[in-house]
């Protein structure tokens, strides 16, 4: 059975910080689980585009410091909600169909007071599909009770119906 | 209160916060809800553009073009 991509995120993830710690030079091997346009990004935003660069004292003080340790982080205490499936996107309310459609991901944060703020979005945008997408449903087990209300129901509904 | 039934809960609110977020990114259009449910730190990654830092520079970022 195959894994499922989630599965081997947290896998890859996990490779990838046991790689950080294990070596002295902290992050320098991990630096082979980036993709060749991969922009590691500061905390402060700032855009590190030299992964073509060789390893030198540049890169490597570069790598020393502490900018990929957002991302990454395991005391974020996120919580990662499954990716959904293709959906429709408007960007504004009056978008009579869907401006743009995509695969996203979205991790959330508690905030201070309580609240769910979500801290990363990640979207891969393609083509219309030609098929309808599915609802999205949670993966099985994960919630307490079933999403049977009707106002729960009328959330899962499509996020724009077709003007075909 | 066990840790696991703990988690189911706070899964469970996730989930359904995480549908509210869908339902007004489809009814009201995706700034306004983002403007709504995104955090401050907010990271917005888009294929072909740089991340975008911040909730304000990620609404009013050129994400929704």
């Amino acid at each position: 059975m195959a894994e499922s991509p989630i599965a081997i995120t947290r896998n890859v993830r996990a490779s990838f910080s046991l790689t950080s710690r294990k070596n002295r030079v902290r992050v320098l091997r991990s630096w082979a689980f980036i993709a060749d346009d991969g922009i590691p990004v500061s905390s402060r935003g700032g855009e590190r585009q030299d992964l073509d660069a060789g390893q030198s004292g540049t890169r490597r003080r570069r790598v020393r410091g502490s900018f990929r340790r957002p991302i990454f982080a395991e005391d974020l205490k996120r919580a990662i909600s499954d990716t959904r499936p293709a959906r429709g996107f408007k960007t504004e309310n009056n978008d009579a169909k869907p401006v743009a459609w995509g695969d996203y991901m979205t991790i959330w944060k508690r905030q201070a007071d309580g609240t769910w703020k979500f801290v990363l979005d990640l979207g891969c945008r393609h083509a219309e599909p030609k098929t309808p997408a599915p609802s999205w449903e949670p993966p099985p087990g994960s919630l307490r009770q079933p999403l049977h209300d009707d106002k729960i129901n009328i959330r899962r509904g499509p996020l724009t119906p077709s003007e075909d | 209160m066990t840790t696991r039934s703990t988690s189911a809960a706070v899964r469970s609110h996730l989930v359904k916060i995480d549908s509210e977020f869908s339902a007004q990114s489809g009814r009201f259009g995706a700034r306004e809800a983002f403007f709504t449910y995104a955090a401050k730190e907010l990271r917005l990654y888009r294929n072909d553009r740089q991340v975008l830092v911040g909730k304000n520079t990620g609404v009013d970022g050129s994400a929704f073009e």
